[in-house]
C-alpha cells in the first residue's frame, strides 16, 4: 500500500476550484415531513466552513435535519441550497452528491466485508475517481486511527471501531459537506478527544455538521453552536455564547450544559408569551 | 475498479458458499441417479436439466435473499445518499450472483464430466449445447430472485420465491405428459424433454428457442434489479415478452417428443474376428468386448441345432414394443442392449447368451401389448426354446417355472420333433404373426 498519500493528498481540482455560493449549506423557511408531521417546520440556517455543532432535545428535528441535508430526504416547503443547487424535485443529485459526506444515526454495515473492502466500497459507491481510491481510503483509515483493523471483518469490530470505521467513510470522499448524526455515541473519552481534533481538522476546509448529546463536544470542537427545539433553530453563536448564557445556579453539571439549558428555556419562554 | 468490486461482491456476498452448495447438491443428486446417465453425454445433460427442478429454485432465493442485503444489514439510507446511480451500483452484485449461479451448474457438470469422460464412447455436441441452455436457467434464476426480492422487501421473500419457483418447474414438468402439451410449457420447465433412452438428441433449433426466452427472462430479471423507477422495471419486460413470442415461433411444430432420434449414436460399431460379426451402437460402443464372447457361442448353439440359422448379431435401438418391420430378419440376430454406467454391457455373459437365444434368437413381438394371457403364453415359450437351445433349465424369473414345465414336455417329444418344434416357434416369432407360440412349441395339436 502507497504510504506517500500525504503528499498526493493535497490539491484536488475541486478543492481549488472558486466556490460559486456563499454558503455551504443554506436553508430559508425550510418544512420537511418525517411521516406525517412537519419535524422541521420554518428553519432558517446558513452554515459555512466549519464545525458546526447541532445540539437539541430529542425530538427537536435534529436528525429530520441531517437526513434532508444528507438527500435522504426532500423538502416539504420553503427553500434550500446545498453548495449553491437548489434543492428540488426534478434536481439530478448525482454531482452533489459526490461532495457529501454522511453518517447515519444507525450506521448499517456488511459485516462479511473487512474494514477496507467497506470502506473502498462506499469509495466507489461515492464515485471517487478509481486512481485516488487505495490512497483516499488508507488516509481514511488513518485519520480515523482504523489503519491496523483494515483486514478485520467488519462484524468483529468493537462499538467504539464500529463509529470510527462509520465517520472514516463519512469522509473517505473528501467531501464539502461532512454530516455526521451522533458520531461520539460508543467512543470512549480518548477516542472523543482524537475525534475532537479530527474535526477541528476537516473544519478548516469543510462544511462540517455534527449532530449530539454531548454538549461538552460541542464546546471543545465546534466553531459554533447551532440549538434546535421544535424543528426550529433557537440559537446560532460561537460556543462561548453558549457558555456565557449559562449560570451558576442553573440546571446542569457544567457552564456550557448550563448555558444550553437556559438558552432552552428562554426560548419557550418567549414562545409561550407569544 | 468495478472489478476490485466485483472481487469483493464474490467474496463476501455468499457466491462462493452458493456455488459450493449448488454443486454439491447437483453432483449428489446426479450420482443417485447415475444409472440414468453414467457413461453417457446426451443423458447426463437431460438428467442435469431435470435437476433444474430444484436447482432454479435454489438460484431464485439466493438472488431474492441477496436483493435484501441492504435492508438487512440496514445499510439502505447510507447508499441511497452517494452518488452511483442504482443501475451501475446493481452491477457487481448481480454479476457476483450469476456468476454463483453459473459456476454452481458447471462444477456440477464437470462432476458428471468426470465421470462420462472415461466411460462414454459417443460424444454428441448438442449434449454440450444442452448443459449451456442449462448454465442460462441459473443466471436467469438468479437476476430473477434478487427482482422479486427488491420487489418485495421481506424476510419471507427468499423462501417464497424458492418455493413458488419450484411449483412452477414441478407442475410444469408433470404437465410435460407425453401427448399434445402447450408449446408455453416448454418455456416454464426447466427440461421440458423427459427421457425416451439413449438414441435420442434434441435438436439445436430447440436450444435456440430456449437460448432467446432465457435471454428475455435474464434481461428482464436484471432490469427489474437494476433499474430504480417503476416504468423502468415495465420497460424491462419487453424483451421477455418479445422473447416469450420469438421461443414460441421458433420451437419445431411438433411438439409432441422434443427430444429427436439421433441416428449418429445409433451407427453401428462392428467387430468381425474370425468371421463373426457383432455390432453395437455407438453410444453403447463399450459393450462390444462384452457381447462378443455370448454373441459367438450363440450364433454357434444356433447353428448347431437349427437349420437358416443368423449369422451375425446386431444391436437395436429400437424398442421390441415399437412397431418394427415385419419379418424380422433371419441373417441377423437383433438384441437390446442395456449399458452399465461404468462401461460396458449391463448384464452377464450367461444373461447375455439366454437373451440372444430367447425365442430361438429372435425379438418379441409387439402384438402381445396389453393381452396378458398371450404375453405370458409368449415369454414362455421363448424362454422354454432358449432352455432347449442352451441345455439347461432356464433361470427363475417371472415366467421360470411355466418355461421349466414347458421345456421339460419339449423334451417328452423325439428329438426330431423337438427340433421341428423349435424352428417352427422361430418362424413364426420371425413373422410375428399372431399365434399362440406356447402351441406352437409344445401344443398337442401338431
Amino acid at each position: 500500500m502507497k504510504r506517500k498519500y500525504g503528499m498526493k493528498k493535497a490539491i484536488r481540482a475541486a478543492s481549488v476550484a472558486p466556490t460559486t455560493h456563499a454558503w455551504a449549506i443554506r436553508a430559508r423557511d425550510l418544512r420537511v415531513r418525517a411521516g406525517r408531521h412537519l419535524a422541521v417546520n420554518g428553519l432558517d440556517l446558513s452554515l459555512g466552513v466549519g464545525v458546526h455543532g447541532l445540539l437539541g432535545p430529542n425530538g427537536a428535528g435534529k436528525t429530520t435535519l441531517m437526513r434532508v441535508l444528507a438527500t435522504v430526504l426532500r423538502p416539504a416547503g420553503g427553500d434550500l441550497e446545498l453548495l449553491g443547487h437548489s434543492i428540488h424535485r426534478r434536481l439530478d443529485l448525482r454531482t452533489l452528491r459526490r461532495s457529501i459526506g454522511y453518517l447515519p444515526q444507525e450506521f448499517g454495515f456488511y459485516g462479511r466485508f473487512t474494514v477496507r473492502e467497506f470502506i473502498e466500497y462506499l469509495a466507489w459507491l461515492k464515485e471517487v475517481p478509481a486512481r485516488d481510491v487505495p490512497d483516499a481510503v488508507q488516509r481514511a483509515l488513518e485519520r480515523t486511527r482504523l489503519a491496523d483493523r483494515g483486514n478485520s471483518r467488519m462484524k468483529t469490530l468493537s462499538g467504539g471501531m464500529l463509529r470510527r470505521a462509520g465517520i472514516a467513510q463519512a469522509i473517505v470522499n473528501d467531501p464539502e459537506i461532512l454530516l455526521m448524526d451522533e458520531p461520539t455515541v460508543g467512543l470512549d473519552p480518548e477516542q472523543r478527544m482524537d475525534f475532537r481534533s479530527l474535526l477541528r481538522e476537516l473544519g478548516t476546509h469543510t462544511c462540517v455538521l455534527v449532530s449530539t448529546h454531548l454538549v461538552e463536544d460541542v464546546v471543545a470542537a465546534c466553531t459554533d453552536v447551532v440549538l434546535m427545539d421544535a424543528g426550529r433553530v433557537v440559537f446560532h453563536g460561537v460556543p462561548a455564547d453558549l457558555v456565557g448564557a449559562g449560570q451558576a445556579g442553573m440546571v446542569g453539571d457544567s457552564s456550557a450544559e448550563r448555558g444550553y439549558t437556559e438558552l432552552l428555556r428562554r426560548h419557550r419562554a418567549a414562545e409561550g408569551a407569544a | 475498479m468495478t472489478g476490485r468490486i466485483l472481487r469483493i461482491e464474490i467474496l463476501r456476498s455468499g457466491a462462493l458458499s452458493a456455488a459450493a452448495g449448488t454443486a454439491l447438491l447437483g453432483a449428489t443428486l446426479l450420482y443417485v441417479a447415475v444409472d440414468g446417465w453414467g457413461g453417457r453425454w446426451m443423458l447426463l445433460a437431460l438428467w442435469q436439466r431435470e435437476f433444474l427442478f430444484i436447482l432454479w429454485p435454489m438460484a431464485l432465493g439466493v438472488g431474492a435473499w441477496h436483493a435484501g442485503r441492504d435492508r438487512r444489514s440496514r445499510t439502505d439510507e447510507l447508499i441511497s445518499t452517494t452518488a452511483r446511480p442504482r443501475w451501475h451500483r446493481s452491477l457487481p452484485g448481480a454479476a457476483a450472483m450469476a456468476l454463483s449461479a453459473a459456476v454452481g451448474y458447471v462444477l456440477m457438470y464437470a462432476a458428471g464430466v468426470a465421470q462420462v469422460a472415461v466411460f462414454a464412447s459417443y460424444l454428441p455436441g448438442q449434449s454440450v449445447v444442452i448443459a449451456g441452455v442449462g448454465v442460462l436457467w441459473m443466471v436467469s434464476g438468479a437476476w430473477l430472485g434478487m427482482t422479486v426480492g427488491a420487489l418485495v422487501p421481506s424476510r419471507l421473500t427468499p423462501a417464497v420465491t424458492a418455493v413458488v419457483g419450484a411449483a412452477v418447474a414441478i407442475v410444469a414438468i408433470t404437465d410435460r405428459g407425453y401427448s399434445h402439451v402447450p408449446k408455453v410449457v416448454h418455456l416454464l420447465t426447466p427440461s421440458p424433454f423427459g427421457f425416451w433412452g439413449d438414441f435420442v438428441t434434441v435438436s439445436g433449433r430447440v436450444s435456440a428457442a430456449h437460448t432467446v426466452w432465457l435471454a428475455g427472462l435474464a434481461v428482464a430479471g436484471l432490469a427489474g434489479f437494476a433499474c430504480a423507477t417503476r416504468t423502468a422495471r415495465l420497460v424491462g419486460l419487453l424483451p421477455a415478452a418479445v422473447a416469450a413470442v420469438a421461443a414460441l415461433a421458433l420451437l419445431p411444430a411438433d411438439r409432441q417428443r422434443l427430444p429427436v432420434p439421433d441416428p449418429e449414436a445409433a451407427a453401428l460399431v462392428c467387430s468381425s474376428d474370425a468371421g463373426l460379426q457383432v455390432c453395437v451402437t455407438r453410444v453403447h460402443a463399450t459393450a462390444l468386448a462384452d457381447l462378443r464372447e455370448p454373441a459367438r457361442q450363440a450364433l454357434a448353439t444356433l447353428s448347431a441345432k437349427l437349420p437358416r440359422a443368423p449369422t451375425s448379431v446386431r444391436e437395436t435401438p429400437a424398442s421390441w414394443y415399437d412397431a418394427q418391420p415385419r419379418p424380422q430378419p433371419r441373417d441377423t440376430l437383433l438384441v437390446e442392449l442395456e449399458l452399465d454406467p461404468w462401461g460396458g454391457a449391463k448384464a452377464t455373459p450367461e444373461e447375455l447368451r439366454w437373451r440372444l437365444l430367447e425365442g430361438a434368437g429372435t425379438r418379441p413381438c409387439p402384438y402381445i401389448i396389453g393381452k396378458p394371457l398371450a404375453a405370458r403364453s409368449h415369454h414362455t415359450a421363448r424362454l422354454a426354446a432358449a432352455a432347449w437351445l442352451i441345455g439347461g433349465r432356464p433361470p427363475s424369473g417371472e415366467y421360470g417355472d411355466a418355461a421349466l414345465r414347458a421345456w421339460e414336455k419339449l423334451q417328452s417329444l423325439p428329438a426330431t420333433e423337438q427340433r421341428d418344434r423349435v424352428t417352427a416357434l422361430r418362424e413364426a416369432a420371425l413373422a410375428c404373426d399372431e399365434v399362440n407360440l406356447l402351441d406352437v412349441l409344445v401344443g398337442d395339436s401338431r
